[in-house]
């Protein structure tokens, strides 16, 4: 018998003409992984909330859940409790917002174990500093005592996975666990997970928008669009022959990581952007006494863009990526170093930029509705830089501008009459890059432009940047964390690592022949969409240190290739084979 | 955001909105009406109709005072003033308060500094102290009050302002117009205020009980409103002289202050919703 049997699910919410799940049946038996994918919207945590019994009051749930036997729906919360953690447990995307932030983790961890009657007094305390060891969570014993603040969100993410082992459950239920954290720590979680699953034989629900994901943690997957389930099946065989076109370009989205990268047309070899060694330090605040803290969040960096290149600044979260670019837009000033644009310098703070020179150089942001003034309509939007570029334009031709201008990103005129909240997410976006082309500049700076898209909203904006930089020859600084789209879309990479370079290469030569060890970290910790695939090299240990940068390369503690010269020296950036590395050892080490 | 959208909002409101913008509107009618309209003046004294209670002879709704001034148009005078001290307080409060604060708060730096150092500077001074110093110094004026009132209030709402124009700078969406050329001052005014709006809206609702308070506290210290004018908070003040004698004269002012005071808080609530461009229209 199955484990957890889903029968006929419908979840409707009041007042909401659409169900937010539609007919939904699956089932899991014990010991088994069952990945749910889909795009934001498609019922998936809703799904699991139901589950779990944790819907608002006003969502109406239809259908049958039956675990071991047992119809969940219907059944009052107390008795849902007698399942909850003892027999099924959940782990929540953000780790940060899960965690109770005024209650010691070892505290909130002891109340579970008590309150299921698992364990009680010092023998809670020895479950639970046994829990955390069991997440990998290193130092347990000191850590039993810490504050949520001052875990990781990878720490924080092991922390919640040991709440849901607590009570050693049959099934866990994990939505979306991975999303908020960066991709090597994302690569550890998920090996932790496939770990845990080995040794007890839990049940795995994973919910994800992620298809790499999916192929390497899941047995059998199901794909729900709008609320409706698509199609279902094992996973090497739903990737090997999708016969729905939603799964076709879902796929197709996630593969374009194979193909193979844009390439530069020939031409001028001048330099439209040139950036000097650019640092910015930021203070902590002041303590009571003692001295204030700086942290240099970007150390020296360098590098140059020729006119109609993408170039693509990866790292993880903190690495300075974010600080950089604004320094670019000269909406943060830099410490030291300078910006040129054409050869000529730049003026560090964008109000004291000629107006020629700001129209050269726009950006684009990662949330599309934080950077779109809520209280305007799209239109007034739009036709802020229209009326600043060119000013004394008619009513009429003004209008025409502004209609111009969203049709070039392939939105509708009707839009314009919208508020940004009334807009899809891809469309946001699209007006937000609408308005950053409005005054025809020659650089466009990205940052996680596409981070918070769905899979073919993403797809289609990346589209209509690379269209619009053939078009118009526009050269695009690309900050992002996510490789695949690196792949996809950037002639030449720069990697950093806590504020300093670590590599500057192009694109086949760095996913071909990676000359940093950080670089080969990033790159192994990728999800492959491809089940077929055997498992993947151990994901690279540690995370980006909370506090102070390490003496010597920053990444060292982290390496697996270190050596005591890592621990003492910066090394200098330079060029080996038209790579620029930072790296002892990039001349011996052979990393490909 | 055009005037029909908000109204419309507005008007999709729960009905406790749609109560008290009726009690709002009713009450602001009849203090205009009510001393234009009644054989009554609030001045006249008649020492032998004193302490009449409420009767529908002789146009007496609310009966008479204890110098037999007729109550009906003594209540809706002193709405008059008290409603016109609440008004052009908020204003003041509304359009210095803000301007002052976003400003403030968006240039950041020194000019943050000594800008907010000032206003940390006039809370400190004693404002009853300087009300009662601007009375002896000029003649005791009607206008003083609105003054002292605005005054005090400006100070709050200035804070709270800068504190949202705070966090709100640090939206990507104003990054995005310093980066197309807005000047500092349109982004202030264009993308800083607007969507202050909903925070300031259910500010000014508290200033407005908060005036009307202050008012009646100035007035029974003598220096408010002087007689024979009055206010809501004047006649409450006398009522409470006169509560065992002639209850009449302490419930009808307190309730109609009372009523205004929490129509005012619902009318804020439900503005905040209309002027919020995320909520849904019901």
């Amino acid at each position: 018998m199955s484990l957890l049997e889903v029968a006929g699910l419908t979840i409707a919410y009041a007042g909401v003409p659409a169900p937010a799940v539609e007919n939904l049946s699956f089932s899991l038996k014990r010991g088994e992984s069952l990945g749910i994918a889909g795009e934001s919207g498609s019922g998936k945590t809703q799904t699991a909330l139901g589950i779990m019994g944790l819907l608002p009051p006003n969502a109406h749930a239809r259908g049958r859940i039956l675990f071991d036997g047992t119809d969940l729906l219907g059944e009052s919360p107390k008795v849902l409790n007698r399942f909850r953690a003892r027999r099924m447990a959940m782990v929540f995307q953000d780790p940060k917002m899960s965690l109770n932030p005024y209650q010691r983790i070892g505290d909130q961890l002891t109340c579970v174990l008590q309150e299921h009657r698992v364990a009680r007094g010092k023998d809670a305390r020895m479950r639970a500093i046994e829990l955390l060891r069991r997440v990998r969570l290193p130092d347990a014993e000191r850590r039993y005592r810490a504050w949520p603040h001052q875990l990781s969100g990878g720490m924080r993410q092991r922390v919640m996975i040991a709440l849901a082992l607590s009570c050693e459950p049959e099934l866990l239920i994990a939505d979306e666990p991975t999303t908020a954290l960066d991709v090597t720590v994302q690569a550890q979680v998920l090996a932790l997970l496939q770990e845990i699953r080995a040794s007890t034989g839990i049940a795995l629900l994973l919910i994800t928008h992620d298809l790499g994901v999916i192929a390497e943690n899941c047995e059998r997957m199901l794909v729900m669009h709008r609320g409706r389930p698509l199609e279902q099946g094992a996973t090497t065989e739903i990737f090997a022959r999708p016969t729905e076109t939603i799964t076709k370009s879902m796929l197709a989205a996630t593969r374009r990581l194979y193909d193979a990268p844009p390439r530069l047309p020939p031409g001028s070899s001048s330099k439209v952007l040139s950036v000097d060694d650019i640092r910015v330090t930021f203070e902590g605040p002041r303590p009571a006494w003692g001295g204030r803290k700086s942290y240099g969040a970007v150390r020296s960096v360098s590098f140059s863009l020729e006119p109609g290149e993408t170039l693509a600044v990866v790292g993880e979260s903190g690495c300075g990526k974010t600080t950089l670019a604004r320094v670019i837009a000269g909406l943060v000033r830099p410490d030291g170093g300078s910006v040129h644009l054409c050869g000529k310098p730049l003026a560090a703070e964008v109000r004291l930029r000629r107006p020629t020179e700001r129209h050269q150089l726009q950006m684009v942001f990662q949330d599309p509705l934080a950077s779109l003034d809520p209280s305007m309509k799209v239109g007034a939007i739009v036709g802020e830089p229209v009326a600043l570029h060119e000013p004394g334009l008619g009513g009429k031709a003004r209008r025409d501008r502004i209609i111009a201008a969203v049709s070039r990103v392939g939105l509708d005129a009707s839009l314009l009459r919208r508020f940004p909240h009334e807009l899809s997410g891809g469309q946001a976006q699209r007006v937000s890059i609408a308005r950053a082309l409005v005054p025809a500049p020659k650089i466009l700076i990205c940052d996680e432009a596409v981070a918070a898209l769905d899979g073919t909203a993403r797809t289609a904006v990346l589209e209509l940047l690379q269209n619009e930089q053939r078009r118009s020859g526009l050269s695009m600084v690309f900050i992002t964390h996510d490789l695949a789209v690196v792949r996809q879309i950037s002639h030449r990479i720069l990697v950093m690592y806590m504020g300093r370079v670590c590599e500057l290469a192009d694109n086949e030569g760095l996913f071909g022949r990676p000359r940093h060890p950080y670089t080969r970290a990033l790159i192994n910790s990728m999800p492959v969409a491809d089940p077929a695939r055997g498992p993947r090299p151990a994901p690279v240990s540690g995370e980006v240190a909370l506090r102070g940068i390490p003496r010597g390369c920053p990444f060292h503690p982290r390496c697996e290739y270190a050596i005591p010269r890592c621990a003492a020296e910066m090394p200098e950036r330079r060029t080996i084979g038209g790579v620029e590395v930072a790296c002892h050892r990039a001349e011996e080490l052979d990393l490909s | 955001m055009n005037t029909a959208v908000v109204a419309g909002r507005f008007h999709n409101g729960g009905t406790a909105v749609k109560v008290s913008a009726g009690i709002v509107l009713f009450v602001a009618a009849m203090a205009l009406a009510v001393p234009l309209l009644s054989p009554h003046d609030y001045f006249s004294v008649n020492l032998d109709q004193r302490f009449q209670p409420p009767t529908l002879q002789g146009a007496r709704l609310f009966g008479t005072d204890d110098l037999g001034r007729d109550l009906f148009v003594r209540t809706f005078s002193g709405t008059r003033v008290t409603l016109l001290v609440a008004i052009v307080a908020s204003f003041v409060s509304l359009v210095f308060g803000v301007a002052y604060g976003a400003i403030a708060g968006y240039a950041g730096g020194k000019i943050d500094a000594v800008m907010m150092r000032m206003v940390d500077a006039l809370y400190a001074l004693p404002f009853m102290f300087l009300v009662i110093l601007l009375m002896v110094a000029f003649e005791r004026n009607f206008l003083l009050i609105f003054v002292a009132i605005g005054a005090i209030n400006w100070l709050d709402m200035a804070r709270i302002v800068r504190g949202q124009t705070l966090s709100l700078k640090q939206r990507e969406f104003v990054d995005a117009a310093r980066l197309i050329g807005v000047p500092p001052l349109v982004v202030v005014f264009r993308h800083v205020v607007p969507n202050l709006l909903g925070v300031v809206a259910v500010y000014v609702t508290l200033t407005i009980p908060q005036a009307i308070l202050v008012e009646s506290f100035l007035s029974f210290l003598g220096l408010g409103v002087q007689e024979p004018r009055t206010s809501l908070g004047a006649l409450v003040n006398d009522g409470v002289v006169q509560m065992e004698r002639a209850p009449w004269l302490l419930l009808i002012p307190a309730t109609l202050l009372a009523s205004i005071l929490l129509s005012f808080n619902f009318l804020g609530d439900g503005l905040r919703d209309a002027l919020d461009p995320r909520r849904r229209q019901r």
